[in-house]
């Protein structure tokens, strides 16, 4: 029995020591791996470069766990900055033709790339990116994420983006899918791009050109005539459009400029506190079990028949209660740096609410004007469409007044 | 039909000084000159955005042929490739010196290009 007794105490003693010593240092090992971006160095013919559309990325602010601090004005802005941060990655390339980021749908492009940030903490950045063709068909449906070091904040690599490596990735990946297309895929893409968008202004006068085909993604069962008056008309519209996302650049860039200073200063310092309090925390929870072990142990050598088991036994129980302490204090220490966290968001936060309330407002009333627009030159299109073939114009859907 | 015609002209007219102003306007408040250099692009819209059909697009080894009213244009030399930044304006006039058989048109064209390419 008291062999039992000695040896689980010791035991026992042993394992909350070592948690205990354990819990003193916290290491961690960490790699940068910058994947280069790669790069196309021969000049692919004008009529074959895809025009690629980026969506203003999803801040995702439901599906937030409950231990993540996000702040709604960051993670809205971060949704700009990094559509703003992959188009100049993708643009390094030279693989693709124009790259815009366009504010939704409706932006009729070659491929159009729709994403979600689902972790942005200044430690790891996760993307969920989906891009998909204007055929229907999906380039990309993937999960990115990349956590990085804290060399990578470190004052000489000021310059550089530390989470270039997942939009070198991203880009890299998009690239493989576009070396697959052939030639005449790709001629198809940008012809589909083109009716698609006629389709939309006049579906009286283009919605014989495309059919579905047995997986259901468009294909092209003919073309306009070349000297088609509707799509001459189509044609200055669709110039109109393209003048309009070229606006929209012009605001996100503007923001995405203005808010990189501060932003990168706010995510290196948030790198650095996300890691102490996940310190202070993983070490406040391993003295916690440390200091519980010891009591136990302790208690359990205090009915020892041995003098100096019992002595043991009070010294573990000291111990325990020490381990305890120190525990409550990291604890309080976590607290004290996530209020700081909390603090230094709530900060960037109105730096950044202005800024970012403002594009949201001159972004959707200005693409709510220019489809405004657009509608007026539908209706018009609709006519000019029913003059000039002779066919009868539908009869208008009756009122409620009039079917009673 | 004339007088529909006119009213789309009329419409994409206001929309053309519209969306300028709200290129400067976006400009003045970025302090960008951004992708388009921030010059007046009316004139350069005339005429321009010809359907380019699949059966006319061909690759053709550093060359590309674009389809316009049956005529073929080459992609010449003298043209080096379209930069990825290149807004609207700068495509259109890329795209007119493409189009451009004459030597020394398709010059001063491309200097414009790259005249309006050094504002940005």
């Amino acid at each position: 029995m008291k062999y039992c007794c000695r040896s689980f105490l010791q035991a026992l003693t042993t394992f909350a020591l070592i948690i205990f010593v354990s819990s003193c240092a916290t290491y961690e090992v960490r790699t940068t791996d910058l994947k280069p971006v790669e790069r196309l160095t021969i000049d692919v013919p004008e009529d074959l470069l895809i025009d690629v559309g980026l969506k203003v990325f999803e801040p995702d602010l439901e599906d937030i766990p409950s231990d993540e601090i996000v702040f709604v004005s960051v993670r809205e802005s971060e949704s700009v900055w990094i559509a703003q941060q992959l188009k100049n990655t993708l643009e390094m390339t030279n693989a693709w033709g124009v790259v815009r980021i366009v504010p939704d749908d409706e932006t009729y492009m070659d491929l159009r790339v729709d994403g979600k940030v689902i972790q942005s903490d200044g430690e790891t950045l996760t993307l969920e990116l989906r891009a998909i063709d204007t055929t229907g068909r999906v380039w990309l449906d993937k999960e990115y994420s990349q956590v990085i070091s804290r060399y990578s904040y470190d004052p000489s690599q000021s310059g550089h983006e530390p989470f270039q490596g997942l939009y070198n990735e991203i880009s890299n990946d998009l690239l493989s899918v576009l070396r697959d297309q052939s030639i005449e895929y790709r001629e198809d893409l940008r012809t589909i791009s083109v009716i698609n968008f006629a389709q939309s202004f006049s579906p009286e006068a283009f919605n014989q050109y495309l059919t579905l085909d047995d997986e259901g993604y468009y294909q092209i069962d003919r073309l306009p005539a070349q000297n088609d008056p509707m799509l001459a008309r189509i044609e200055q519209i669709q110039l109109r459009d393209q003048m309009f996302v070229d606006v929209l650049q012009d605001y996100y860039l503007g923001f995405a400029d203005k808010m990189d200073e501060p932003y990168r200063e706010w995510r290196a310092q948030s790198f650095e506190e996300t890691q102490i309090i996940r310190d202070l925390e993983t070490s406040a929870r391993a003295r916690r079990i440390g200091g519980w072990l010891s009591i136990l142990g302790g208690v359990a050598g205090l009915y020892d028949d041995s003098n100096t088991n019992r002595l043991a036994g009070s010294v573990a129980i000291y111990a325990g209660l020490e381990a305890l302490k120190s525990s409550y204090q990291k604890r309080d220490e976590a607290s004290l740096h996530i209020q700081t966290l909390s603090e230094m968001g709530q900060s960037i936060e109105a730096e950044l609410e202005p800024s970012i309330i403002e594009l949201q407002d001159r972004t959707i009333t200005l693409t709510g004007t220019v489809r405004d627009q657009y509608d007026d030159w539908r209706s018009i299109l609709q006519e000019i469409y029913y003059r000039e073939t002779g066919y009868p114009e539908p009869a208008e859907p009756k009122t409620e007044n009039e079917l009673l | 039909m004339e007088d529909l015609e006119q009213t789309l002209e009329d419409a994409i007219g206001t929309f053309d000084g519209e969306i300028l102003r709200e290129q400067e306007n976006a400009r003045d408040k970025t302090g960008n000159v951004g992708s388009a250099g921030g010059q007046s692009s009316v004139e350069v819209l005339a005429g321009v955005g010809e359907f380019e059909s699949a059966e006319d697009s061909t690759a053709n080894g550093g060359a590309s042929s674009v389809g316009t009213d049956g005529n073929n244009a080459q992609i010449f030399d003298d043209i080096p490739p379209a930069s990825p930044g290149d807004d609207v304006v700068a495509r259109q006039i890329r795209e007119a010196a493409i189009k451009e058989q004459d030597p020394e048109q398709r010059k001063i064209l491309w200097e414009e290009y790259e005249r309006y390419k050094g504002g940005s």
